[in-house]
């Protein structure tokens, strides 16, 4: 075997070895880019979901289908905690907007939105992430992990003026604000497990204002 | 290594470099339209968060102490907007009253770590009969709210609408 023949098997190693890591780092990086991505559209669609879900139900504080029922709407707020919220609404018993049910069903019913601590969540690496409790009337707690890690809430008197807490007296409450943020299940990098920035965090922020507290 | 087996690496190279070059891209670009989107869903929040806001004021300047039952009562077309005493610099909701305090105001809002929005509102009144929901300069029972969400990390305008009726409490 000649030096040129030894050469060309050297310098098709070489190629060869380097065409390979080419390969090799643009399926890692194809990996990291659709667990990134497919991440960060997943947490933008629990964000989504969730604001639809809050701002469907806040928007109907103190309505009931049979007026009468809600003699003083503004009463209609039961607890306003930083954390935790109560009101009173008439939930759908139909999602058909045709349906007579879509309005409720005439009597008032409770609904509580409450955050459980970041420990309680253990099935997920994120150790910032809580899950949303809801529950209605008396019945069965309903439990969302959509990534939360925060969830807050600020309200607000008629003249705009922010209520401190402890809220003493919820009749005051006349617009409310509420933050949430939500965070990926998993960071890419597993190693960064505590660190919260090597999670994707989507936060927002709105404010919702019912007509019916407006009604005194 | 003979010329034609230079020739069908170097080939080869060429092609996969091409590749990489394009998969690259394409993530980029994945990655851009999820911050687009992210960002949008950031300017749609403060819409709503300005809509809810608007909604929570009186109908009409006409209508912040007393209930009116003729539209010719109401505030005529051209003259909707924020009363004297009411702006303030830069634009704020502070001192609003009514739904129409909100016509041709231009809005600054910062998200902290995103970017400054810009919004700017439009009041008119619309029609409450065929052909429906047009603009009109009869004052109607009807005021709509346009609102355009801008930023320079967008590269396109959120727009949002809300129509306002005049209803009281019995």
């Amino acid at each position: 075997m000649g030096s040129s023949s030894l050469m060309d098997i050297v310098g098709s190693f070489i190629v060869g070895g380097a065409l390979i890591v080419m390969a090799l780092r643009l399926n890692a990086q194809a990996a990291e880019s659709t667990a990134i991505h497919g991440g960060s559209y997943i947490l933008q669609r629990n964000m989504t979901a969730l604001i639809d879900i809050l701002e469907f139900e806040f928007r109907k504080i103190g309505y009931c289908k049979d007026w009468k029922k809600v003699a003083d709407p503004t009463k209609s707020i039961r607890v306003a905690e930083l954390n935790r919220i109560r009101f009173l609404t008439d939930i759908p018993t139909s999602t058909n907007p045709n349906n007579v049910g879509f309005y409720g069903d005439g009597n008032v019913d409770s609904i509580t939105y409450w955050v459980g601590p970041a420990s309680e969540l253990t099935s997920t690496p994120n150790p910032f992430d809580k899950y949303l409790y809801r529950q209605v009337n008396n019945g069965t707690t309903e439990k969302l992990n959509l990534g939360l890690t925060q969830f807050q809430f600020s309200y607000f008197d008629a003249m705009n003026d922010p209520l401190p807490f402890p809220i003493t007296d919820a009749r005051k409450v006349y617009l409310m604000q509420v933050s949430v943020a939500v965070q990926t299940a998993m960071p890419y990098k597993q190693e960064y497990v505590k660190d919260s920035s090597a999670y994707d965090v989507f936060w927002k922020q709105i404010r919702l204002v019912t007509k019916n507290l407006k009604n005194r | 290594m003979s010329t034609g087996q230079m020739m069908l690496t170097t080939g080869a190279i060429i092609l996969l470099g091409m590749t990489v070059l394009t998969v690259n891209g394409m993530y980029g670009n994945h990655g851009t339209i999820l911050r687009q989107t992210e960002i949008g869903i950031y300017a749609t929040s403060l819409g709503t968060s300005m809509i809810e806001e608007a909604s929570g004021m009186n109908f009409d300047e006409k209508t912040v102490n007393d209930a009116i039952y003729a539209t010719s009562s109401l505030t005529s077309s051209g003259s909707l907007g924020a009363e004297s005493g009411e702006t303030t610099t830069p634009d704020s909701a502070i001192n609003f009253d009514d739904f129409d305090d909100y016509n041709n105001r231009v809005f600054g809002m910062k998200v902290a770590g995103v970017d400054t929005f810009t919004i700017r509102t439009y009041v008119y009144y619309v029609t409450n009969s065929s052909p429906y929901l047009q603009q009109t300069s009869t004052p109607t029972w009807l005021k709509k709210l346009d609102l355009k969400i801008s930023s320079f990390a967008m590269t396109d305008t959120v727009k949002m609408s809300y129509i306002f009726s005049y209803f009281n409490f019995r």
